[in-house]
């Protein structure tokens, strides 16, 4: 019976506004209202202290003006390559260690998963710094043991490189963060039914077709969950890895510069970049349309289409 | 059959094992190399601290020079309250969702789950004026209050979608009883979400823990500075410092380390509780 | 004396109304059964009774005091639901003795109580386990025992025994009615399942789309129908339903006369039990053998009439024929339920 919970006393049940209360009341306060306050400034400008509203005036600067499109330009493609690079090798990877330990005869499975999420658990900041040292040609530990197997000549600071930083930096990402699409992939494997892996089995699919055939198929809708939380991360905190590897100028010479570090410039300023708060709010809001676009897509596009395989 | 069976198994375990040496290596080498001297570090970075290679100076100078017992007890408070928070409001208003009929109830439940594809982090400006405002800024208050904010959606969620899947008639049975709604929620509705909230203080706690945004802009003073934050600006000083680099590094990962080793089993059947379905 | 009244009873959901104006009084110590296909509004009555649910319209009584303001646990009532509701946390001492404490009983009456209704059901061993560490029978037994130690003025079930296995189904049930004989207390069962009904009710109330069809006693409902839903419900197998032809008082089927009709010319539906019907060489009914199922003592014949109509019959065990074959039965004219375009009984 899916009946009304209501109790039979009449009256206002206070009690409802009691519990949703605090939830509601910090997460409007601290949650909503700030981006819509950050959408709204971004239609303002000030000058000399007083606020004057500009219309779409921030937002024709950011992409029209030279000094501001040239580095919304560069972090937004940069985003893209962090995210493609993302989707090409975190998730895939995060896929297969889901599949093999999610293999039901696995011995040490538990083991396994453990150690995989560690990374995943340290700051972001410790991760940054380790890779750091470890690519760095002033300790040698890369250079020694790329030496050790005959490649020693392949060996460039990549970190500090223009061509290669922005790459170097997405894996050491995907090193930390490859632990949540692996336990949701993981969790959405082990959701599967035994039997209708048995049923496979009788119909005779061997382990590599039960995975693409029968599993696969089944796990859809995590793929499109993981794929919009890699977005989503994509575009704002991936602030962090970049900060505590680069700096706030994302160096070398901007070639790592993404939407995160592009606002907190924007909003603080950086050396001989002056702060604004209202450019700062601008650009937050367009990063607030990039990421509406991509949940909208999500949403009415491909979960639509995925839960149709949710039995 | 038999020996094509055991060939895979060896490849499974290939794999796995090659994944794991590249999860757990650069790990064990900041740790190993953190009880070593100068010399020792660079002349034999893969070696044990044994013997003369031994030194516990990195340790000694991070641990005398710096604040960050002070750091470590920030981060501990920030995540610990906030974390408090958002289990026990998340629960109390997915308790109001899944259990009562009311005006506005879907509306309210969609509202406080937007926030999951809307990240806080774009209100930033706004969050740092309005943190001024409160006379917030630099104090820990504020990070709590955003944390809170941030891990409400999520908790909401996971919260909501579990208490949706328990039977009502337990909650029914209850106010057989003769309990107040209140006391339903204290007494039967939080010993039943118990499984979940190792879920959800998984999901909500590393972002926490590990934020480097919040801490930088809202309070990056000496005295509220997080343990992230503070590893940060502290390595910076000591670049050519090579073992009290390594000893900081090694200082923020043990106690993430030991927590992981002694609730991982918990941790792990949380993140792969049936509610994470997605 | 607690019986229990219910005076025009009506619910709504918003604009949908689940329950129409239902009025039925409750003997002492009587042990009375809804039963009814799902949604027919049986579940959501109960929950009225029970205080869960408010009521649109009218009034319930308990020992006839009004009780329709009072909250569950005042209505001196104890309810046994279908998943057991039981306490996850708490062991089942723990669970037998939660309402005790909450209500502030003292400790020794608490054990008293808790302890007797252990013995009643077996329970002594099992005081220190949790709810996940029992079987569905124990789940279930700690769950009745939790409505005894109450010692409410009515008990109420609802569908208490679908999470169980048949076989296990079969000794709750006699469980419960042995617990009724021990305590005699007033019982109000719901279940979909009419064999339950059968088996344990003083009387069965029949309930379709929020309102009573029918109210009597399990033989009664099984004797005398008052319509065709309540025959077609109660029985198993299910009664045969076949279109005939009333002429001049007389029914009969395929021309041949099965029994007297005081309706009017014209088709009319008769309704057959299954074990009713015998091998007859001079019957009314002939067909011809479809499916032969032999169940050891009894066995069942699946039949195509001539006119496209099927029946089944419950025969003797002894009896064996093959698909295909052409078989005659008969019935005793007073077997036959005869209804007319309404559904309704006739005569």
């Amino acid at each position: 019976m899916s009946a009304a919970k209501t109790r039979p006393r009449a009256g206002v049940r206070w009690y409802i506004l009691v519990f949703l209360a605090p939830a509601t009341l910090i997460y409007t306060i601290f949650a909503i209202y700030p981006i819509i306050e950050s959408l709204r400034l971004s239609l303002y400008q000030s000058e000399g202290g007083i606020e004057k509203f500009v219309g779409l005036g921030n937002y024709l600067k950011l992409l029209g003006e030279p000094y501001w499109a040239d580095q919304f330009w560069n972090a937004f493609g940069n985003n893209l390559v962090l995210f493609g690079l993302h989707m090409l090798i975190q998730n895939p990877i995060a896929l297969l260690l889901a599949a093999l330990v999610s293999l039901p005869s696995l011995k040490g499975a538990a083991s396994y998963r453990t150690i995989f999420f560690l990374p995943t658990l340290l700051s972001v900041v410790v991760v940054g710094f380790i890779w750091q040292l470890i690519l760095s040609p002033l300790w040698g530990i890369t250079p020694d043991a790329m030496k050790a197997v005959g490649l020693g000549s392949f060996f460039k600071p990549w970190l500090g490189m223009e061509s290669s930083a922005l790459v170097t930096v997405t894996l050491i990402s995907i090193w930390q963060y490859i632990g949540i699409p692996l336990m949701l992939f993981y969790a959405a494997l082990l959701n599967v039914p035994e039997e209708t892996i048995e049923a496979a089995r009788i119909d005779g699919l061997n382990g590599w077709w039960i995975f693409w055939k029968v599993k696969l198929p089944l796990i859809l809708p995590t793929l499109g969950l993981v794929g919009i939380l890699t977005y989503i991360g994509n575009f704002t905190a991936s602030f962090d890895i970049i900060y505590s590897i680069q700096g706030g100028l994302a160096g070398p010479d901007y070639s790592t510069d993404v939407m995160g570090t592009f606002l907190f410039r924007s909003f603080f300023g950086f050396q001989a970049q002056l702060g604004n708060e209202h450019m700062g709010a601008t650009v937050a809001s367009a990063l607030f349309f990039i990421i509406l676009v991509g949940v909208s897509v999500y949403l009415f596009g491909v979960q639509r289409r995925l839960q149709r395989y949710e039995s | 059959m038999r020996l094509r069976e055991h060939l895979s198994s060896v490849a499974i375990h290939g794999v796995l094992l090659a994944w794991t040496a590249l999860a757990l290596f650069p790990l064990g080498l900041i740790l190993v190399n953190s009880l070593k001297t100068r010399k020792a570090i660079f002349n034999d970075p893969m070696g044990l601290p044994i013997d003369k290679a031994f030194s516990a100076k990195g340790y000694q100078s991070v641990l005398s020079n710096s604040d960050f017992p002070l750091f470590f007890t920030n981060s501990l408070t920030i995540t610990c309250i906030s974390l408090f928070l958002i289990l026990l409001f998340g629960a109390m208003a997915a308790h109001a969702l899944s259990e009562y009929r009311f005006r506005g109830n879907s509306l309210i439940g969609i509202y406080l789950i937007i926030g999951i594809m809307v990240p806080i982090r774009l209100g930033t400006v706004a969050l740092l004026n309005l943190m001024v405002d409160l006379n917030l800024a630099n104090t820990l208050t504020a990070l709590i209050l955003i944390y809170t904010a941030q891990g409400l959606p999520i908790a909401i969620f996971i919260f909501t979608e579990f208490l949706r899947s328990v039977s009502h008639e337990i909650k029914d049975s209850a106010r057989i009883d003769g309990l107040s709604e209140y006391r339903i929620f204290f007494e039967v509705v939080v010993p039943l979400v118990r499984p979940v909230i190792a879920t959800v203080a998984v999901f909500s706690m590393i972002p926490i823990w590990n934020d480097l945004w919040f801490p930088l802009i809202i309070s990056p003073g000496e005295e509220t500075r997080t343990v992230t934050l503070g590893v940060q600006q502290f390595i910076g000083q000591y670049t050519v410092n090579w073992s009290a680099v390594l000893a900081s590094l090694s200082v923020a990962i043990l106690p993430v380390l030991v927590m992981y080793i002694i609730f991982s089993k918990q941790l792990i059947r949380g993140i792969t509780a049936g509610a994470v379905k997605g | 004396m607690a019986t229990l009244e219910l005076k025009g009873i009506s619910k709504s959901f918003g604009d949908v109304d689940v329950i129409h104006n239902v009025n039925l009084s409750v003997n002492d110590g009587e042990l009375v059964v809804f039963v009814g296909p799902s949604g027919c509004g049986k579940s959501t009555l109960l929950r009225m009774i029970a205080g869960l649910e408010s009521v649109t319209e009218g009034a319930i009584h308990i020992e006839g005091q009004v009780v329709d303001h009072l909250p569950p646990a005042e209505r001196g009532i104890a309810m046994v639901f279908q998943s057991y509701a039981l306490y996850p946390h708490k062991d089942v001492r723990g669970n037998l003795g939660f309402a005790l404490k909450h209500a502030k009983v003292d400790r020794d009456e608490i054990d008293r109580r808790v302890n007797a209704a252990a013995d009643i059901l077996g329970l002594n061993d099992l005081m220190e386990r949790r709810p996940r560490e029992l079987s569905g029978g124990q789940r279930q037994r700690v769950a009745i025992g939790r409505a005894i130690v109450r010692e409410p003025k009515v008990f109420l079930f609802d569908e208490p025994l679908s999470n169980l296995d048949a076989a296990l189904r079969v000794h709750m049930r006699v469980e419960i009615l042995k617990l009724h004989q021990r305590l005699g207390n007033t019982m109000v069962y719901v279940t979909h399942d009419q064999v339950e009904a059968m088996t344990l009710a003083d009387r069965i109330v029949v309930f379709r789309e929020g309102r009573i069809e029918q109210v009597g006693t399990p033989l009664e409902l099984y004797r005398t129908p008052a319509n065709q839903f309540v025959a077609g419900f109660i029985g198993s197998p299910a009664m045969n339903f076949l279109t005939a032809s009333s002429n001049n008082e007389q029914l009969s089927i395929d021309g041949q006369l099965l029994c007297q009709c005081p309706l009017p010319n014209g088709p009319a539906t008769v309704g057959l039990r299954p074990e009713h019907l015998r091998v007859d060489n001079n019957g009314a009914i002939n067909g011809e053998v479809q499916v032969f199922e032999h169940l050891g003592g009894e066995s069942f014949v699946h039949l195509i009439l001539s006119d496209g109509q099927t029946l089944v019959a419950r025969l003797d065990g002894e009896i064996s024929c093959r698909p295909g074959e052409q078989m005659r039965l008969g019935i005793e004219p007073a077997k036959c339920h005869v209804f007319d375009s309404e559904g309704k009984r006739a005569g």
